[in-house]
């Protein structure tokens, strides 16, 4: 293995997530969930009154950050590139659903691992989970499950900076509410890093993300495809050893699988939620992150996994499909099987049979 | 890139549109801050109106409990959640009440049914907030009920017990929900 330029910026980004993703919970954010893409989507959307849950309604200035930082560098790299027009709907239809495995399972891939990490074992049917769906996705792509590739030719030149722009406004939003942005005043969601902190980690994350091509489920995806040569390997690894040490060193490593924060111990569906999760990420080409990271770059194909991950982040709130330490509620067992139900669907009709 | 001179009438256009935006924006930044304060009052006054209705509500119960009437406490308790099965704040009292009786495994049952249906009773900073009690039930008796669960694993009653023992150790760790 060859410690190249390109290998030492993952590690690096590996270092960061692992860093802030356990000290912003230290410096104010819910325990486990310094960084959670899906329970920021949730949060967002309900201080966008996309929902009423008032305990979950903040605009999480590291979401921003996450798309802002990217942007930033692809632009300073002359990396932002407008480009998109493969499935659009059916990715729409993959971010809702990904933020439904999330929710079912509560949490993202990268707050599976810092719940890992935080000592709480019962992410461990996440992680089982997360590398099956990896593998299944996996196995869809070698029999020809693709949703086609992006091409420049067909988003309009300048599509690509419909997110940045939304973003943008949100950030002016952060700064300025307008009358409609709600928070919370209380539950998790009153629980926050001092603003300017959160929004320069997302963007410092954003940015290495962008430089890195860092991926919770492409590192899985490339550790089942090449083994130990796969560098995202040791950015996963150095994630994973970095948010170990520093929630020891916080004084949060607490082992055990009962009474641990934001979790529940139905583990068949946190195994099925994340299974979708990884799946429906190999078929879209990374994880949540990943798609906000790439929105940043003027990917508008996951500028539309995003839309669907905020309608998600409203609905699974609306319906009641979000799980609770309490457990998974019916709706949101349901909403899980009818994402594989597409996800079936696609691999069957969306194959490319050539 | 060139811009020829329909490309510079859209630029102007757009130009002037942001800056009619930024104008309206600007107008509108008394009337949000005063839209922003009416809506923190109406949610201070919701806050305080149904903290008076509950007092009131359960003054009867609060008076028994004081007079350290228990059982006289659990029977007026039992009236008003005849006619109110769904307030969290008669499930927390309940719990409270069979906490004082020394009965934890209905005080946890009962304290997990109202976190359940309003979180801000586990919230720190919430007015309502019992989170030093439900802290020392979960404290003094969930090592006693994880060895009673070892010792007799089939039995629904202690494995009941335990998960809401860990449920309300789980929403006392926080998490995002």
């Amino acid at each position: 293995m060859r410690f190249d330029r390109h290998t030492i910026t993952i590690i690096v980004s590996g270092l960061l997530l692992g860093f802030f993703g356990v000290m912003l919970s230290v410096w104010g954010n819910p325990e486990n969930s310094g960084i959670c893409v899906s329970c920021f989507i949730e949060n967002s959307a309900g201080a966008l009154g996309l929902h009423n849950n008032s305990r979950l309604q903040y605009l999480r200035p590291e979401l921003v950050g996450f798309v802002l930082g990217a942007f930033a560098l692809a632009l300073s790299r002359r990396e932002f590139r407008s480009r998109g027009g493969s499935a659009p709907l059916l990715r729409f239809a993959s971010g809702f659903f990904l933020i439904v495995g999330c929710a079912v399972f509560i949490g993202c891939p990268i707050k599976l691992f810092l719940r890992f990490t935080a000592g709480d074992l019962t992410a461990l049917c996440g992680v089982a989970g997360l590398v099956f769906g990896v593998w299944c996705g996996l196995k869809g792509l070698a029999h020809g499950v693709e949703l086609g590739r992006l091409s420049p030719a067909a988003a309009p030149k300048g599509s690509g900076l419909l997110s940045p722009l939304l973003f943008s406004m949100l950030l002016i939003f952060i700064f300025i509410p307008p009358v409609f942005v709600i928070a919370s005043d209380k539950g998790s969601s009153a629980q926050h890093a001092p603003l300017f902190v959160s929004l320069a980690a997302g963007l410092v994350l954003g940015a290495v993300a962008q430089a890195s091509r860092f991926c919770i489920t492409g590192a899985v995806r490339d550790v089942l495809l090449m083994g130990r040569r796969a560098p995202l390997l040791w950015g996963g690894g150095a994630f994973i050893v970095s948010a170990f040490v520093v929630n020891i060193a916080s004084g949060r490593f607490n082992p055990g699988f009962a009474g641990q924060p934001g979790s529940h111990q139905e583990y068949l569906w946190g195994f099925l939620g994340m299974m979708l999760v990884g799946w429906l990420s190999v078929l879209i080409g990374g994880c949540p992150f990943r798609q906000l990271v790439k929105s940043g770059e003027g990917d508008t194909d996951a500028t539309l996994v995003v839309a669907g991950m905020f309608l998600a982040g409203a609905l699974v709130q609306g319906w009641n499909l979000a799980a609770t330490s309490a457990g998974v509620p019916l709706g949101g067992k349901i909403a899980v099987l009818a994402g594989f139900m597409m996800l079936l669907a696609v691999s069957v009709l969306v194959r490319d049979r050539g | 890139m060139k811009f020829d001179r329909f490309d510079r009438l859209i630029i102007v256009f757009l130009l002037l549109t942001i800056v009619g935006l930024s104008l309206l924006l600007s107008r509108t930044i008394p009337e949000r801050t005063t839209k922003i304060e009416t809506r923190n009052m109406e949610r201070e006054l919701a806050a305080q109106a149904r903290q008076a209705l509950l007092d009131k509500l359960y003054s009867p119960v609060a008076a028994s409990m004081q007079a350290g009437q228990m059982q006289e406490a659990l029977l007026k308790l039992e009236e008003i959640n005849v006619r109110y099965p769904g307030e969290a704040h008669g499930f927390i009292l309940k719990g409270e009440i069979f906490d004082r009786l020394g009965v934890p495994d209905k005080a946890a049952a009962s304290l997990v049914q109202g976190v359940k249906l309003n979180g801000d009773y586990i919230d720190k900073r919430s007015s309502v907030s019992r989170r030093d009690l439900i802290t020392r039930l979960v404290d003094s008796t969930l090592p006693g009920a994880v060895s009673a669960y070892r010792n007799s694993p089939v039995n629904a009653v202690l494995k009941e017990n335990l998960a809401n023992l860990n449920y309300l150790k789980s929403r006392l760790a926080g998490g995002c929900e």
